[in-house]
């Protein structure tokens, strides 16, 4: 596959209050994923030598708010400490097109910033709880 | 015309204390036509950015509009009441939503016709932010 851009994510947080689509505004995901590692290293080591040990994982989307009930939604589904799952599809969502799931994550983060003379932005951080599945739709 | 030059035009025209002053909506985009006293407003876009920010479709445009006038200092009444009908106002244009416009830059100059007429201009940039709805 050739190189890409990012007009075509599919991006959803499915809540217990309903499902916050954000495919039509954002402006950005950035998808993180981290490990922890240990020190192992020998007492005679003259490198030290981590282990990886357990794995992290988040989410950071940048987004203009709407306004209306769109924007309404999307505030409802992003406060912090909301819980749910989140979706992305990276090239969107036709059969057969990378979907990746997160069962089990949480909103973190929510930054607001209103400029006087420029739109409405927002910043999301969603923690992830479990690793992101890839499957297709 | 585009849906956001009939908007401009419909704001401008909507203003009774513009149309006042120039004696009837002598409003024209582009060009002022050769046989049309003066006073008149006048209208252009300057420059049309996509903003290709998100997904849905957002512009800002900027135009410039502007009275002219037989003299600077009827002109400058003109683009008061372009001023009073455009900052800070919500056009209703059709297939988008307007949440921006603002006088960027403010116009102020006067000319000397052929015959040795002194014409006044004055008016302002206008930008004017929408999204596709």
């Amino acid at each position: 596959m050739a190189r890409y851009v990012g007009r075509d994510l599919h991006m959803e947080f499915i809540h217990a209050a309903g499902t916050a689509t954000f495919s039509a505004d954002f402006r950005s995901l950035d998808v993180n994923a981290t490990t922890d590692q240990a020190d192992s290293s020998a007492g005679t080591a003259t490198h030290r030598y981590w282990i990886p040990t357990i794995r992290d994982g988040s989410g950071d989307i940048s987004l203009l708010d709407p306004g209306g009930a769109t924007g309404s939604a999307y505030w409802v589904g992003t406060a912090p400490q909301t819980h749910g799952t989140f979706i992305w599809a990276p090239i969107g969502t036709t059969s057969t097109y990378p979907k990746f799931t997160v069962p089990d994550a949480h909103v973190t983060e929510r930054s607001v910033s209103y400029p006087y003379d420029d739109v409405v932005e927002w910043s999301i951080s969603i923690q992830f709880n479990t690793a992101p599945v890839q499957t297709a739709y | 015309m585009d849906a956001i030059d009939t908007a401009l035009y419909n704001t401008l025209a909507a203003g009774t204390a513009l149309t006042t002053l120039l004696g009837g909506t002598a409003i024209y985009n582009g060009q002022i036509p050769r046989d049309q006293t003066l006073p008149a407003v006048v209208f252009n876009l300057g420059s049309g950015i996509e903003d290709n920010m998100t997904p849905t479709r957002s512009n800002r445009m900027v135009y410039t509009v502007q009275g002219v006038a037989s003299t600077l200092s009827a002109a400058g009444a003109i683009a008061e009441q372009i001023d009073t009908l455009l900052h800070q106002a919500t056009l209703t244009v059709t297939g988008h939503t307007n949440f921006w416009t603002a006088r960027e830059n403010i116009i102020r100059y006067q000319e000397v016709d052929p015959a040795g007429h002194t014409i006044g201009h004055a008016g302002g940039e206008y930008v004017i932010r929408t999204s596709r709805t």
